[in-house]
């Protein structure tokens, strides 16, 4: 290589060190990338999400931000699906450089993302995946929410021993992780508490017809039939069940939650009982002001994907406090203990574990309104 | 007991069957007349079910009004379609049409993800839910609406075909394109009303299928589309009864594996249909040997 092409190196090498060193030694913002299910099968999540975390950082920044840095973010759509979720993660951590990931927002999604944080190191929170394998995949990754076996297990011990129920059917996708977990934890405790699961059918993530399934339970007359999906999915359900004659009392899960599910169940919803993450009607300080705060900023009332988006945003700001820096080594060890968070869907205590220690409830659909039912809280893990 | 559930699946059976039904008379029309399986098919389903939503919630129309409107609107989509994407290529080889039509398809999916939206959307439901007993079954009105509306435009379609001169025209052309304008048939012409026929039945098919199961998206009229084709494979393709036929056997079989068996083989069932007539009756239960023209 000549004399001067050596010199024309150097001065671009300089010049390039020129223009990043400042930006990263300034470091006043704190890049964290948001994987969110925007449109899509399940974008009412999404979008709650994505509001709620937006609140919550306005708020954070309002107040000085974390250590005196702004927290800036990258919000992606996954469209709720695995592969889309994982080109969003890659893109955050090889072109972004994010300090952490704040999402996905359903399991399948964050089943993808997962793995990719955990080899690359990069802490990952998912503010709203119920699926029990999430946190088994590594260190580095963490949930806002609580697991699919506790709230399979809470609406079993709910049908049994507060409605007095003794037989119950099931309907579940079998394509769906999400839906198989909550159906097996649902059906062990039913059955261990000495109730009978009468009939169990089954379908296939994007089916629309259920007519087969739904005549075949209700030929049985079940007093309750359990339905562990997603609200694009269960909706219909609703409605189908409805008309082929089943009157069972319809047992739902924290998918249920959102604005369309009663249009997608044609009204038919209404009386069913779910586990969900918050209530509306709790009447705690940081939850009314919440709930406040948000109607006015997005002219609707917050769902539990927003309240857990919220306190999600919470659990990682109180990390990097905690943490005192971006490292995602400290990060990780901070995002396992950090407690004592007045969140709105209750008091936060996470667990090194990943999953964090906190209450639910049970909400029943009364004149198109979810009405809190009873309030359970964990007994252990 | 037994007997009973055996008759309502059947009842459940025909109403999918129905839907399929009138989607495989598109695919066979086309087929008939310009050898064409034209992949887009199902697609127009889809437009008609996002038509129907629209004439509902903007301009407030009820069922019947936005039912033609949704046909007229596809049937222009498809006329279009075909005088863009296919009426230049015909005279290419079969294979340049058919990629074409997976072509046309995807564009139809991605632009309606982008002006419609990707999320499910709940059908406006403008019926009031009904069940009617029939002795040891039951039908509910909209399944009723299915049958009504699908047997309609059977007749109608059958009657179009067999004694006007239009459907003489039509039968013309798919027997022989150049004698058919020697005659003074305008063969565009008929082929444009093929395309505007078919797409206006699969539009009536989605708005059915919004009604019935209340959830409509972007990407509804894939699999219904690839199952309505093997219907009309299945009944003979290019045979108008035959599409019927097939659909109806198609619904029947898919609801009466869900029963006995798995519903994950649900979808396995009609491609497992398509692999066996190829087998053994590569021209369909309908079809005649030789039926294909050399």
């Amino acid at each position: 290589m000549s004399h001067a092409r050596w010199k024309t190196m150097l001065v671009c090498v300089m010049v390039i060190l020129a223009l990043t060193v400042p930006a990263a030694a300034q470091g006043d913002a704190i890049k964290i990338g948001v994987i969110s299910s925007l449109t899509g099968s399940v974008s009412t999540y999404g979008q709650s999400v994505r509001n709620a975390v937006t609140m919550a950082v306005e708020d954070i920044n309002a107040a000085g931000g974390i250590n005196g840095r702004q927290i800036s973010l990258i919000i992606l759509d996954d469209k709720g699906d695995g592969t889309e979720a994982a080109q969003a993660a890659r893109r955050l951590i090889d072109r972004e450089n994010v300090a952490l990931i704040l999402g996905p927002v359903i399991t399948p999604a964050v089943m993808a993302v997962a793995p990719i944080c955990q080899a690359a190191g990069v802490p990952m929170l998912t503010p709203t995946g119920t699926g029990d394998q999430i946190t088994s995949v590594g260190d580095y990754i963490f949930r806002g929410a609580y697991k699919d076996s506790f709230q399979g297990r809470v609406m079993a011990q709910f049908a049994i021993e507060y409605l007095g129920l003794k037989e119950a059917a099931i309907i579940y996708d079998v394509a769906n992780d999400y839906s198989v977990g909550l159906r097996t934890a649902f059906k062990t405790t039913f059955e261990e508490l000495g109730g009978k699961i009468v009939a169990e059918e089954s379908y296939s993530t994007g089916d629309t017809d259920f007519s087969a399934q739904l005549t075949s339970l209700a030929m049985r007359n079940p007093e309750a039939l359990f339905i562990p999906d997603y609200y694009s999915t269960a909706g219909p359900i609703l409605m189908q069940a409805r008309l082929m004659g089943m009157d069972a009392v319809m047992l739902g899960v924290d998918g249920w939650d959102s604005p369309d599910l009663s249009a997608l169940a044609g009204g038919f919803e209404e009386g069913g009982y779910i586990v969900n993450h918050y209530s509306a009607d709790v009447d705690s300080p940081a939850t009314q002001d919440f709930i406040a705060r948000y109607k006015e900023a997005f002219g609707q009332a917050p769902d539990a994907l927003a309240a857990l988006g919220y306190d999600g945003t919470l659990i990682v700001a109180k990390a990097l406090e905690a943490a005192g820096s971006t490292d995602p080594e400290a990060l990780k060890n901070a995002l396992g203990t950090v407690g004592d968070i007045e969140g709105v869907t209750g008091t936060i205590n996470m667990d090194p574990e990943g999953t964090p220690i906190k209450s639910a409830v049970i909400l029943r659909i009364t004149g198109g309104q979810w009405e809190l039912v009873t309030r359970i809280d964990p007994v252990g893990r | 007991m037994a007997w009973q559930v055996a008759l309502q699946q059947l009842l459940n059976g025909l109403a999918l069957g129905s839907v399929y039904a009138l989607i495989a008379l598109g695919y066979t029309m086309v087929y008939g007349i310009i050898k064409l399986i034209n992949f887009a098919h199902g697609e127009m389903y889809m437009l008609g079910a996002y038509f129907g939503f629209y004439a509902i919630t903007m301009f407030r129309f009820s069922l019947v009004p936005a039912m033609l409107l949704s046909m007229t609107a596809a049937a222009v989509v498809g006329v279009l379609l075909e005088r863009i994407a296919y009426r230049p290529l015909r005279n290419s080889p079969r294979i340049s049409v058919l990629i074409t039509a997976i072509g046309a398809s995807l564009l139809f999916q991605s632009t309606a993800q982008l002006v419609f939206g990707a999320s499910f959307k709940p059908f406006p439901q403008v019926m009031s839910f009904r069940r009617i007993q029939l002795g040891p079954v039951f039908i509910t009105n909209r399944q009723l609406l299915i049958f009504g509306v699908a047997l309609l435009l059977m007749v109608a379609l059958h009657v179009l075909v067999t004694y006007t001169k239009f459907g003489k025209a039509m039968r013309a052309v798919a027997r022989d394109k150049e004698a058919a304008l020697l005659m003074g048939i305008n063969v565009d012409r008929i082929i444009s009303c093929t395309f505007a026929l078919g797409s206006a039945l699969a539009a009536t098919a989605g708005i059915l299928v919004g009604m019935y199961y209340n959830r409509i998206d972007p990407y509804m009229g894939t699999m219904p589309g690839l199952k309505a084709f093997v219907a009309a494979v299945l009944g003979g393709i290019g045979i108008v009864p035959g599409a019927v036929l097939g659909g109806l056997l198609m619904g029947v079989a898919e609801n009466l594996v869900v029963t006995l068996g798995s519903s994950t083989l649900r979808d396995a069932v009609a491609f497992a249909v398509l692999i066996v007539v190829l087998l053994f009756r590569p021209n369909g239960l309908l079809g005649k040997k030789g039926m294909e023209k050399v």
